[in-house]
């Protein structure tokens, strides 16, 4: 056990400073922007960040040359998320816009599980540097801070891919997995460099300062294509009052919820995967059924009076939703008092469809509602066909693969501990007298890692219900499997031989 | 008593007479009095304007006691004239002969769009090192914009500064200093120390023939 444990506190000090090695970029966005009262914050936070992770490489140095085994792998990753979110809310909450360090806390969850819910106060007169912060650790977040990791500064460790799955990417692009992570970055940072020029382009055509253009277009891309939900504004993406700029969003949103591996395909000349892949296939489905049903239920309301506006209000929100992105063009009261349940109901399942597996969204994911339908469809069709007849149902993922027991077996598991997980969420918002329908719409947003809000979420919210919010979000975005494991494991140092059973 | 009463008759009775009768009354005649008069004045002068409004009473403006009741309530307020105060954040986005600009005020923000040239007395947005001007805005209030692609804002008529917005310092404290040079020398040592202690682990690795 002790070896273990030092395996586990070296790689999550190396995690820490990592993290300490991040908090540069806000620094030099605070310093550009002559802010040196935040600057002072950000020096701060990384000198106690990066003092913890080395602390923790002192004492568990051992740990070095340790071969983490799956169960160390995800404890790595569950305890390294817990200790960013710890760490990375000490700038925010010494910056005083956060009116608690579970406030701060909550929205560094809310960023690195690209979530996009906020407990900020006064987001409008928030400085540069913060924001830069707040969006890049979305961008990190989405991409994975093991992949992070992986690229950067771990050169080579056993175990690497344990930690990678741990984090809720399951594919290889590349043989190698360190490669695959470099992959990752790869393929989002050429996407930053066209989406954030592109924004920034629109933001000036819009009347946007040249300067200020540039830094929202960065900012608003790294949450669209992270489907993280940010803005830097309180109005988040009504304040730009442009068809164009929500156009250009909603299409990297959409690419930013694809599978790494559908990218990687298509940048490798597979341009059919596109069409064929079991994801693309079912998120397209899936959205248009559940767009049509908000639009119509919006036009048999009157909430809005034209094709223009239900695109821009109605489909939208769902397309944002779906791909748990959380960008929004309405006020969250609106949706409680204007969209009639139909359209709630849609936008909350939506939510929890979530998009592409081993991409930065969240929800159930869109190959395990597509097993789970095919799994449905071969069930009905063996029941059809004569006894001896051998029925064999196929997904296209990458390649032609035959649908097994263990595939359906392992994304129903998923899905079922999405919907409990949900259920829990949906229960404590209830319980605190917020009406049904809203509980239930920002339990899907905290589940999925959407970032849409009801208006249950504010800065004066319980502190219980803030802190099953951040569990919410981190259990949904880490795909249950590591938080268990990290549970078991923090049980099993508790009460050793309860749960191994030893009878010394 | 008497005095109540003759007060309570005012009504069919002549001023003049009243007034006499209240010479020698008590404290209570006299606040009745008074009262007349108020009403009196009230009755005369306030009906002049309200004739002059009398073809627009529909749009009589409602006074939202905050940018979130009109939130709030959206359909009543919808299609009415508005008058609404806040400070304008952000940006003013001028887009050829309309300009938007967005205001809050605390409860929310909302988007206020308008002729150019009413925006241009807008001088300080708020953001991190300003305090944004305050401004008055009446105009129509619509809950789903056809204008705007469904968008909840106000059309502005008229905006007018009702306090104009100022620089905010953000001095350096001391103690923000002495905190932020504190954590960096100690993770400065504690970095060189894990530095240290890993080098010496690998050098007697391969001392050890346990590295190639």
């Amino acid at each position: 056990m002790a070896r273990s444990l030092v395996a586990i506190g070296y790689y999550t000090g190396q995690m820490v400073m990592l993290l300490a090695g991040t908090m540069s970029l806000p620094l030099l966005t605070a310093l550009v922007s002559r802010e040196p009262v935040v600057a002072l914050d950000f020096l701060t936070g990384m000198g106690v960040s990066f003092s913890v992770g080395a602390a923790l490489v002192l004492v568990c140095k051992r740990g070095r040359k340790a071969d983490l085994t799956w169960s160390q792998g995800m404890v790595v990753v569950a305890l390294s998320w817990v200790a960013s979110t710890a760490l990375g809310a000490l700038p925010y909450y010494l910056s005083g816009y956060w009116g608690s360090y579970l406030d701060a806390m909550f929205d560094v969850m809310s960023g690195l599980t690209t979530t996009g819910l906020t407990l900020v106060r006064d987001l409008d007169h928030v400085p540069d540097g913060i924001n830069m912060w707040r969006h890049f650790l979305s961008w990190l977040g989405g991409q994975g801070i093991v992949v992070l990791a992986l690229s950067f500064l771990i050169r080579s460790i056993p175990g690497a891919f344990k930690m990678y799955v741990g984090e809720g990417k399951d594919e290889r692009l590349l043989p190698n997995v360190i490669s695959t992570a470099k992959a990752i970055w790869y393929v989002s940072l050429v996407y930053l460099a066209v989406g954030a020029a592109v924004l920034w382009a629109v933001g000036v055509r819009i009347g946007l300062p040249t300067d200020r253009a540039f830094l929202h277009g960065l900012w608003v891309f790294m949450a669209a294509w992270s489907t993280g939900g940010f803005a830097p504004q309180s109005q988040n993406i009504i304040y730009y009052h442009s068809l164009a700029y929500e156009v250009v969003t909603m299409v990297f949103f959409i690419i930013g919820s694809f599978n790494f591996n559908l990218h990687w395909a298509i940048w490798s000349g597979n341009r059919r995967e596109i069409y064929r892949n079991i994801e693309t296939v079912t998120f397209a489905v899936t959205s248009t059924v559940l767009a049509t049903l908000v639009l119509w239920e919006l036009s048999r309301l009157g909430v809005y009076g034209d094709a223009v506006s239900l695109f821009r209000r109605g489909y939208y929100s769902l397309i944002s939703a779906h791909t748990t992105t959380g960008f929004m063009t309405t006020y969250a009261r609106q949706f409680a008092l204007e969209w009639g349940p139909l359209s709630l109901l849609a936008i909350t399942i939506a939510m929890l469809f979530g998009g592409s597996a081993s991409s930065t969204a969240g929800g159930f994911k869109a190959v395990r509602i597509g097993i789970a339908f095919k799994a449905v469809v071969f069930e009905v069709r063996r029941l059809l066909y004569p006894e001896r007849a051998v029925v064999v149902e196929k997904i296209h993922l990458w390649r032609d693969v035959v649908l097994g027991d263990k595939q359906v077996k392992s994304a129903l598991t998923i899905i079922v501990l999405y919907v409990f997980a949900w259920f829990a969420v949906f229960a404590a918002t209830a319980a605190y007298g917020y009406d049904l329908p809203s509980a239930m719409f920002e339990a899907a947003s905290v589940v999925g890692n959407v970032g849409l809000s009801a208006g249950v979420t504010s800065a004066t919210m319980p502190a219980f219900l803030k802190s099953v919010y951040i569990m919410g979000m981190w259990v949904g975005r880490l795909e249950f499997m590591a938080v268990f494991v990290f549970a078991g494991y923090i049980l099993r140092l508790a009460k050793p031989a309860w749960i191994t059973g030893s009878r010394a | 008593m008497l005095s109540i009463s003759t007060s309570t008759l005012w009504g069919a009775t002549s001023i003049r007479w009243a007034w006499r009768e209240a010479r020698g009354a008590t404290q209570a005649f006299i606040y009745v009095t008074r009262t007349f008069w108020i009403v009196l004045l009230l009755g005369v002068f306030f009906p002049i304007p309200a004739l002059g409004a009398a073809g627009r009473a529909a749009e009589t403006p409602p006074r939202p006691r905050s940018l979130a009741d009109l939130v709030e309530g959206a359909a009543a307020y919808d299609g009415k004239r508005v008058t609404v105060e806040g400070e304008v954040v952000g940006d003013v986005m001028i887009r050829g002969s309309l300009a938007w600009i967005n205001i809050g005020d605390g409860s929310t923000t909302i988007g206020v769009w308008g002729r150019t040239d009413l925006m241009h007395q807008v001088r300080l947005t708020g953001n991190y090192k300003t305090r944004g001007d305050l401004v008055k805005v009446t105009g129509v209030f619509r809950r789903a914009d056809p204008n705007q692609g469904g968008e909840l804002d106000i059309e502005a008529t008229t905006i007018s500064v009702a306090a104009c917005g100022k620089k905010v310092a953000h001095p350096v404290a001391p103690a923000h200093v002495a905190r932020a040079v504190l954590s960096v020398m100690v993770a400065a040592l504690l970095g060189m120390m894990a530095r240290l202690v890993l080098w010496k682990e690998e050098t007697r690795e391969v001392g050890d023939g346990r590295k190639p």
